[in-house]
């Protein structure tokens, strides 16, 4: 296979897992179809790009998120606010209790996360939505490797508070 | 807390994620069959753990993920486009004022009343044009359902 074949083939595979967060960090479909846009072709221009397609994937998560930060920086967008109320149109289900059960906990966990700082809320969801390594996770952040666990462990446990009040609230 | 369960709880992540080494995390299994306080914490971790991962991901349609592959940034192009076509309207503008002004041989208080008529004219476009660009800019986030 020629380069380029294999190249648009991880970014087939990887991409709609880079976009989901890209959406969640802009809170914009369009922005986030745009950033991808500049980091594929960013991807593109590179010389070396890795042919593992678990590298890959952390390379283009690294990408996309530092081009959302820049554009975060550049419009000011305030992120915190994002993952609120969402429409419950989805599709309905062969059995609404569990789906209505499956909702709530979607729902206080979105407002538990977005009342996080960014750190802590990114931290959290490239491990438990994404799935990265802790590994993956420091070179994404582009932090120590030792200091992946404590972090992750000192976000999870103030979404855990946050989940405590909310449950206190309703 | 005792000081052994403060040291186990830093590890709870670590525990629950398969990242420790394997001493570790027999040390840690150990500590959570005993201590009820640790074992709720570490119950706690693993049911948000799996709300997380049960977020909805957003994802794009066919025809934006083929774009990815094939399309340079639409941004580079738009600019582009643009300045084209005002680069080229200019040029020609500029030229067509040129010959009138000087070649045509109607009266100068004409000439200067249909610039300015054709003047207005652009100048109203533009401000419509401009209008357009502003309300489009600002509807940007209407359409999305976050
Ligand atoms: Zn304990």
């Amino acid at each position: 296979m020629t380069r380029i074949r294999v190249v648009n083939q991880l970014i087939q595979q990887h991409s709609q897992g880079a976009y989901a967060m890209a959406v969640q960090m802009l809170r914009c479909k369009d922005d986030a179809q745009d950033v991808m846009q500049d980091a594929c072709y960013a991807l593109l221009r590179q010389a070396r790009l890795p042919k593992d397609s678990s590298q890959f994937r952390m390379l283009l998560f690294k990408v996309v998120r530092n081009k959302v930060i820049d554009r975060v920086r550049a419009q000011k967008v305030r992120r915190s606010e994002s993952w609120n109320e969402e429409s419950v149109a989805a599709n309905e289900q062969q059995n609404p209790e569990t789906y209505w059960q499956q909702q709530q906990a979607q729902t206080s966990i979105k407002k538990a996360l977005a009342a996080l700082s960014l750190e802590h809320r990114d931290i959290i969801l490239l491990k438990d939505w994404q799935g990265f390594s802790y590994a993956e996770i420091a070179n994404i952040l582009e932090i120590e490797a030792g200091t992946v666990m404590s972090r992750l462990h000192r976000a999870r446990l103030a979404l855990r508070q946050q989940m405590k009040l909310s449950e206190g609230e309703s | 807390m005792t000081e052994l369960c403060s040291s186990i709880e830093a590890k709870l992540s670590g525990y629950l994620d398969g990242e420790l080494t394997q001493q570790e995390s027999q040390r840690v299994h150990n500590h959570l069959q005993q201590c009820e306080q640790c074992n709720q914490l570490y119950r706690d971790l693993k049911s948000m753990q799996q709300d997380v991962a049960q977020l909805e991901k957003k994802t794009m349609s066919e025809e934006q993920l083929e774009t990815l592959m094939t399309d340079k940034p639409a941004k580079t192009f738009e600019w582009a486009g643009w300045l084209l076509l005002i680069g080229g309207i200019a040029v020609i503008v500029g030229y067509l004022a040129y010959q009138f002004f000087t070649q045509d041989t109607t009266a100068l208080w004409l000439k200067l009343t249909i610039s300015a008529i054709y003047g207005g004219v652009a100048f109203l476009l533009l401000t419509v044009l401009r209008q357009r660009l502003i309300a489009r800019k600002t509807d940007r986030y209407k359409g999305v359902d976050l």
